[in-house]
């Protein structure tokens, strides 16, 4: 029966065969895509599994390991730095290493490699005393951009370091990431407004047109054909597509796969062997989907009752009734109270949110057909002439069939008001100004007060002898201008406001011969041989603010005697440059004063500190932008295909129509309007929801700013251009409807 | 010996009583037209004889046995081995060709394809169809999907063929050459035939005639021939 089955699907003409190839194509697109997310997933796993040996933080005072972390920059990127002694053998490895470097040998990242050969020794290579032993295997990275290097060194030289612990156990726990939840939060967003409508999508392809294959099931139990043969029949015909589909898919992705790599889904790169939806996931899905798709199609059957004279209606639906709302508002309500009531409260809410959503997009799904009824009875109210009649009867009399076509765009339109929504939400609040007076000042800072920064040690600033050198040594390069400022010998000395940006004790000391070659900070009072000034804004990373604090130095600085000549440690630097090479040179030597200077407080300039920012939000403003394009690819093929089945599953009744004398426009339009109507009640519904879902959310990203989310233009641009693409898709089907009712080809006998 | 013999049926669609105690009986090889005007109950008695339908009440006996205590498996069993069908119109699946729609039944039952097809041509010549097996049946004139549809009914041997309206779509000299054709092939098959029609002159190529009014045989009718 099988055979026959396939034997009917294959031979049933032309049209048939357009269907088979339409299921197929469009039954790839979406098990393509699946398969992309899969394999993005597991990459997303496999990565945030690695063991972060760079956090290991547990000391030893008998341990086998010298180990001294720190952070580094280059061009806007970080390098990180292990600097490690071995006191005795068989100690622990860092991962992706065959040993640990012994004294004047480092490892090098492959990026990190290739970055040495190709940039002077003073602007990089200096930084790393030794010379490379080999590089870091995949193992102890996350990314193949990393800038990751292990030097290694003599106990005595660490031995001193304040930074340097003594350790036997390399982490080997995953790094917590202080973002994964809201990346985790972002995955499973996209992942789920992927998948919807990509199953959305499928599964209206597998049932493309069964209307029309209905007709050939009661002819087959007219002369004899059993339930049980009809079953095997129309599974045949559903699993063909659906597992040619499949293959499709799996070359779709195929040729995708080049592009996901080069996807920065947590803001970097992944492994390329990492980025699978692993064997079980090509089988699962070769499997799944034509299973799913045989299984759909087996439910639909039951639900009609195929006699030998024609297919019935097991029951006659009753109209969707007003509860299909109530989940809806359900998960509305699940998704909005908990981040309403705790909105600083991040730690639980992306699991609970992502649970709301599915609730919220399947409450969509549900209150979809209601909807529909009710938007046909203000069209049968308002409007008169055959085709809103005509529309409206369809409506009315299917008003599941009505929505199913539009129901996968209908989510992207959510998806993407969602998103929409949030992201100007977040980067407002994140306020990514990339311009600043100081953007090209590089500062570094010698002080560290434990209160502030618990670590091995309190730095107190660096001593004048130690001062002078680097300020030496900082003054041969051409190009670079340093300021230093000096820690106040005593507070309370020349006293401060005691509110406003000067309040505190972050003040620092600078000769105004100084502070003169950096004219943003502002000009001292006249005849002022140094004035104290305010720093604690200059450890912000947010532009914006920093530029409000400026200049640092007014007319009505105080002024001080303590001019950094009197034994002052040096509490920051501040260097200005004219360029990358310029800075990279700077950072090198002072990556000579790694053990003053804060480990995690890279020397940056404000641009770099501001751009990290900037670049973290606008690739999540990137992928997002791109996850909305392709949610909205899948749902409109859905609608496409959608439509089309509609179209050709009433081919019988529109020829009449023609044939007795309708014209074809009236159909157009009668097809257009039972099209258009749902989508945009729909779309109108799925846009207020995507906002309510999205307000929670962009409160919680920026407490305190409640304003910023409405209104937002993309709103209405995405809504708007969402409607405008379904509606040049509905309208890119209709000529099927002229060629499928072209009188000629009418027969009724 | 009756092979087909219906006693006192009952069917109702709803408030609508379709069938009222009807009874009719059909003999091997007899060809029995049943008319009467529309709405009358001619098609639904037909299917309660085809075991299409179930009848309220009353009884249908096929070969000796109760049709309608049948269960719906044995039923379609006997739709396949045991009757044809050649209704008004729209019995054959358009999609396919001529040739696929004959063979249809006979792989249905499990015969093997090169064999099928083979029995499915061999009925082409016989009903004036050569040259038409590739065409798709929605491609044919509605005289030659009307033949088609005969040698699909007839392709498994049938003891009985049921006919309603079988040339109620067409124009009456086509329907006079189906009719002719059609009688001359079941009479060479020794099938009987149950020929439901409103028109006179088709209801002439019968042995005999009955008339339904009301849900009720009226008139058991007389042998013609
Ligand atoms: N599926 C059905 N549901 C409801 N009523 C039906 C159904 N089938 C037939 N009827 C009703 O039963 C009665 C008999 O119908 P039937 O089709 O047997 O008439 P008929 O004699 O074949 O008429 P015609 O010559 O017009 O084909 C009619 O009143 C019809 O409306
Ligand atoms: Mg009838």
């Amino acid at each position: 029966m099988i055979r026959v089955g396939i034997h009917l699907a294959l031979r049933s003409g032309r049209e048939a065969l357009a269907r088979l190839l339409v299921t197929a194509l469009s039954v790839a697109i979406g098990v393509g895509l699946l398969l992309s997310v899969l394999a993005m997933y597991h990459a997303y796993r496999d990565t945030i599994a690695k063991p972060c040996w760079q956090c290991t933080a547990t000391t030893d005072a008998n341990g086998p390991l010298l180990w001294s972390y720190s952070e580094d920059e280059f061009g806007g990127r970080t390098i990180d730095r292990l600097d490690v002694a071995t006191l005795k053998p068989d100690g622990p490895v860092v991962p992706g290493l065959p040993a640990m470097p012994s004294a004047g040998q480092y490892y090098a990242s492959p990026a990190l490699a290739a970055l040495l050969r190709a940039t002077p020794a003073d602007e990089l290579g200096d930084r790393f005393p030794g010379t490379m032993a080999g590089t870091i295997g995949a193992a102890g990275l996350q990314s193949p951009d990393d800038l990751v290097v292990v030097i290694g060194h003599r106990p005595a030289e660490l031995a001193a370091s304040p930074h340097t612990l003594r350790t036997a156990a390399i982490q080997t726990a995953p790094r917590g990431l202080s973002t994964s939840a809201f990346y985790q939060f972002g995955f499973a967003l996209g992942a789920v407004a992927l998948l919807v409508p990509l199953l959305v999508l499928i599964g209206n392809a597998t049932r493309m047109a069964a209307a029309r294959r209905e007709e050939r099931y009661a002819a087959i139990r007219l002369v004899g054909g059993e339930r049980s043969q009809i079953n095997v029949i129309a599974s045949v015909d559903a699993v063909l597509g659906a597992l040619l589909g499949a293959l499709g898919g799996i070359g779709l992705y195929a040729a995708l796969r080049p592009l996901l790599g080069h996807i920065p889904l947590l803001g970097f790169r992944f492994f390329d062997d990492t980025i699978t939806p692993t064997v079980w996931g090509f089988v699962g899905t070769v499997l799944a989907v034509p299973a799913a798709a045989a299984v759909a199609c087996l439910v639909s059957l039951r639900r009609v009752r195929i006699s030998p004279l024609g297919v019935t209606r097991r029951v006659t639906p009753p109209p969707p009734r007003f509860w299909r709302v109530l989940p809806l508002l359900a998960g509305l309500a699940l998704f909005t109270i908990p981040l309403v009531i705790a909105p600083a409260d991040g730690r639980g809410t992306p699991g609970f949110a992502v649970l709301a959503l599915v609730l919220v997009m399947t409450g969509l799904m549900i209150a979809g057909p209601w909807l529909t009824m009710m938007s046909a009875r203000l069209l049968a109210r308002w409007t008169v002439g055959g085709s809103s009649l005509l529309a409206a009867r369809r409506l009315a009399d299917n008003p599941r069939a009505s929505f199913r076509a539009v129901s996968g765009l209908m989510l992207a339109v959510m998806v993407g008001t969602t998103l929409a929504a949030l992201v100007p939400a977040a980067l407002a609040s994140q306020d990514t100004t990339r311009t600043s007076p100081l953007r090209d000042v590089l500062r570094v800072g010698f002080f560290v007060g434990d209160q502030e920064k618990p670590g091995p040690g309190t730095i107190p600033g660096l001593p004048p002898e130690k001062a002078a050198t680097l300020l030496a040594k900082v003054a041969t390069i051409p190009g670079a201008v340093a300021v230093p400022l000096y820690r106040p010998a005593r507070t309370g000395q020349a006293e401060l406001p005691a509110d406003g940006p000067l309040a505190g004790d972050g003040g620092v000391d600078v000769r105004c011969s100084d502070a003169h070659r950096l004219p943003a900070l502002g000009a001292c009072p006249a005849g002022a041989g140094a004035v104290r000034m305010d720093a604690s804004a200059m450890y912000t990373d947010n532009l914006r603010a920093l530029n409000e604090y400026l200049p640092f130095i007014r007319s009505d600085s105080p002024v001080t005697a303590e001019d950094g000549s009197g034994g002052q440690l040096l509490s920051d630097l501040l260097v200005g440059v004219d360029g990358p090479a310029t800075l990279e040179r700077v950072r090198t030597v002072l990556s000579g004063y790694r053990d003053d200077i804060d480990s995690f407080e890279m020397p940056m300039t404000f641009g770099e500190v501001g751009d990290v920012r900037a670049r973290l939000f606008l690739e999540i403003q990137r992928i997002v932008t791109v996850l909305a394009g392709v949610t909205l690819l899948v749902a409109g093929c859905g609608l496409a295909v959608a439509i089309s089945g509609s179209l050709v599953e009433r081919k019988r009744p529109f020829t009449l129509m023609r044939v007795t004398g309708t014209g074809v426009g009236t159909l157009y339009r009668a097809v257009l309007l039972e099209t258009v109507l749902p989508l945009v009640a729909a779309t109108a519904v799925a846009a207020g929801v995507g906002v309510t879902v999205a307000y929670p959310i962009a409160r919680a990203l920026a407490p305190g700013r409640h304003g910023v989310v409405l209104p937002h233009p993309s709103y209405a641009l995405t809504v708007t251009g969402g409607l405008l693409v379904s509606v040049a898709i509905i309208a890119a089907c209709l000529p099927v409807l002229g060629r499928i009712t072209a009188t000629e080809k009418a027969r009724f006998e | 010996m009756s092979i087909l013999y219906a006693n006192d049926l009952t069917k109702s669609f709803g408030a609508t009583v379709a069938l009222q105690g009807a009874s009719l009986s059909l003999e091997p090889g007899e060809i029995l037209a049943v008319m009467g005007p529309s709405g009358s109950g001619k098609s639904t008695l037909l299917y309660c004889l085809a075991g299409i339908f179930t009848p309220d009440d009353g009884t249908v006996t096929f070969g000796g046995r109760r049709m309608d205590s049948l269960s719906d498996r044995e039923r379609t069993r006997l739709r396949r081995t045991a009757f044809g069908f050649v209704f008004q119109f729209g019995q054959l699946v358009p999609e396919l060709t001529a040739v696929d729609n004959v063979a249809l039944p006979l792989l249905l039952s499990g015969k093997r394809r090169t064999a099928a097809y083979e029995q499915a041509r061999s009925w082409f010549p016989r009903l004036g169809l050569t040259g038409l097996e590739g065409r798709r049946t929605g491609e044919l004139s509605g005289g030659q999907a009307q033949r088609v549809a005969v040698a699909r009914a007839l392709v498994t041997g049938p003891e009985v063929l049921f006919a309603d309206e079988p040339t109620g779509a067409l124009d009456s000299l086509t329907g006079e050459m189906v009719m002719d054709l059609m009688v001359d092939t079941v009479r060479a098959e020794h099938t009987s035939v149950l020929l439901v029609t409103h028109d006179a002159r088709v209801a002439a190529h019968a042995d005999r005639q009955i008339t339904v009014r009301d849900g009720q045989v009226i008139d058991a009718g007389a042998r013609v021939r």
